[in-house]
């Protein structure tokens, strides 16, 4: 992709305003695919909040048809104890027992995929960066064709070959980071980008680019006030 | 009998000469005059109830019943006569217990405390990185940055969904049942009776 920049390297010719070279850059991130796990703390609390609103609950219409039914057998059970004849009432065929035994061999019938066995890093979101070392960001110089920031990083989301699964937001840069280049001012502006294709390997099928979660970003990105800059960016909420 | 002794009365009274006289006794008022009916005029009349009927089913169908505002809604009242039938007799929790929840969510609230002040840090930060970037596009290039403050439509139809507990499985392992359908449309029916003889029709 030719058309790709180095961040502190060689740079192709763009457009300059007030001395200095404008590019963009693109923050693509993807969503946690799975749920991260709870904390311990969490786990407390949420058992804590499911047992007091059970505590606070009224029953419902089918626990009372419950209720009712288990009285009903108990007489009937007393009744054949103590040898006096029951009438028998009609009642219904299927009792609540039975419905809740039925639910539950429904239920075990369903297996959920294990959670031990995906990737641990699903559970958190990620970036898009480069698998070249002195790449990172992907980013490209702003160019007389470019009617505004925005129609750049669409040129570049095509070179990318991500138009049909990247969703830009917004016209505005979400950040910006300069730097120089052979003594030459550079400002990238940072653009946020979402990933929102079905499959999130994909991206990674060219063998350029590879998704990297907060924590592996430190041995990606060599410089720091860039690594500072992703950091507060592509911080999950 | 009545009125023929009060006229007799009243013919040989002092006030005979004057020349009173008395009619018969009316029981009730007079019949009004029966009105024509016109065949046409009462066809219309009925044409148009009907038009207003079929006006209101169809107003009814499109758009459903004017909907109860929220603060007169009182609840079924199936429900509210067996409020007392459906309370749940749980053991009241010890002491111990009681003091363990205390203490939980204390140190819950203070953790959410935590969370949101760090939120809150993280969002003015980015504010600020984005109104830095924005002050150095207007410094650059005015027309860039007039580009950049305006809103973008496509995000409007944006829509996200997950994350997920867990992967989703294959079809091979796991078939959804599609589980029932109950059609809960709501129908309406009128029904009124229109006099056959006021409708155009075959005659039998």
């Amino acid at each position: 992709v030719a058309a790709l920049w180095r961040s502190g390297s060689a740079a192709t010719p763009g457009l300059t305003r007030s001395g200095r070279l404008l590019s963009v850059g693109l923050l693509i991130q993807r969503k946690a695919v799975l749920t991260p796990d709870l904390t311990e703390l969490e786990t407390r609390a949420s058992d804590l909040f499911t047992r007091l609103d059970f505590e606070r609950s009224r029953l419902s219409d089918f626990e009372l048809r419950d209720r009712a039914e288990s009285e009903a057998a108990k007489r009937s059970l007393s009744a054949a104890a103590e040898g006096k004849v029951q009438v028998a009432r009609d009642g219904a065929v299927i009792t609540a027992k039975d419905l809740m035994q039925r639910w539950a061999a429904e239920q075990q019938a369903v297996t959920l995929a294990s959670r031990e066995a995906a990737d641990p890093s699903l559970k958190r979101p990620a970036v898009l960066l480069s698998t070249d070392a002195d790449l990172c960001l992907p980013c490209c110089p702003v160019v007389d064709g470019d009617a505004s920031l925005r129609a750049a990083c669409d040129r570049l989301l095509e070179l990318m070959g991500l138009t049909a699964s990247c969703r830009l937001l917004g016209n505005a840069p979400v950040g910006l980071h300069t730097y120089k280049y052979k003594k030459s001012p550079v400002s990238l502006f940072l653009h946020r980008a979402i990933f929102t294709g079905a499959d999130w390997r994909s991206a990674e099928a060219s063998g350029s680019w590879k998704w990297v979660d907060a924590d592996s970003l430190p041995g990606r990105v060599p410089d720091r006030r860039l690594l500072k800059k992703l950091r507060l960016l592509a911080a999950e909420f | 009998m009545l009125t023929a002794s009060i006229r007799h009365i009243f013919n040989y009274a002092s006030f005979g000469s004057r020349n009173f006289h008395l009619s018969v006794v009316l029981p009730a008022e007079p019949l009004k005059k029966k009105k024509r009916v016109d065949p046409q005029v009462e066809l219309e009349r009925i044409r148009k109830k009907t038009r207003r009927i079929e006006k209101e089913i169809k107003r009814l169908e499109q758009r459903g019943r004017y909907l109860k505002p929220l603060d007169e809604i009182e609840g079924e009242r199936h429900f509210i006569k067996t409020l007392d039938s459906r309370e749940r007799k749980l053991p009241a929790p010890s002491e111990t217990e009681v003091e363990q929840r205390a203490l939980l969510m204390k140190e819950w609230t203070r953790f959410k405390w935590r969370q949101l002040d760090t939120e809150c840090q993280l969002l003015a930060n980015q504010r600020r990185e984005l109104y830095r970037a924005m002050q150095h596009l207007r410094m650059l290039d005015p027309s860039l940055f007039e580009l950049a403050t305006q809103p973008d439509e496509s995000l409007l139809g944006l829509s996200l969904s997950g994350p997920l507990y867990t992967l989703p499985q294959s079809a091979e392992v796991f078939d959804a049942v599609d589980g029932d359908y109950r059609d809960v449309t709501p129908t309406y029916r009128y029904t009124f009776e229109v006099d056959k003889k006021m409708t155009f029709g075959k005659k039998k």
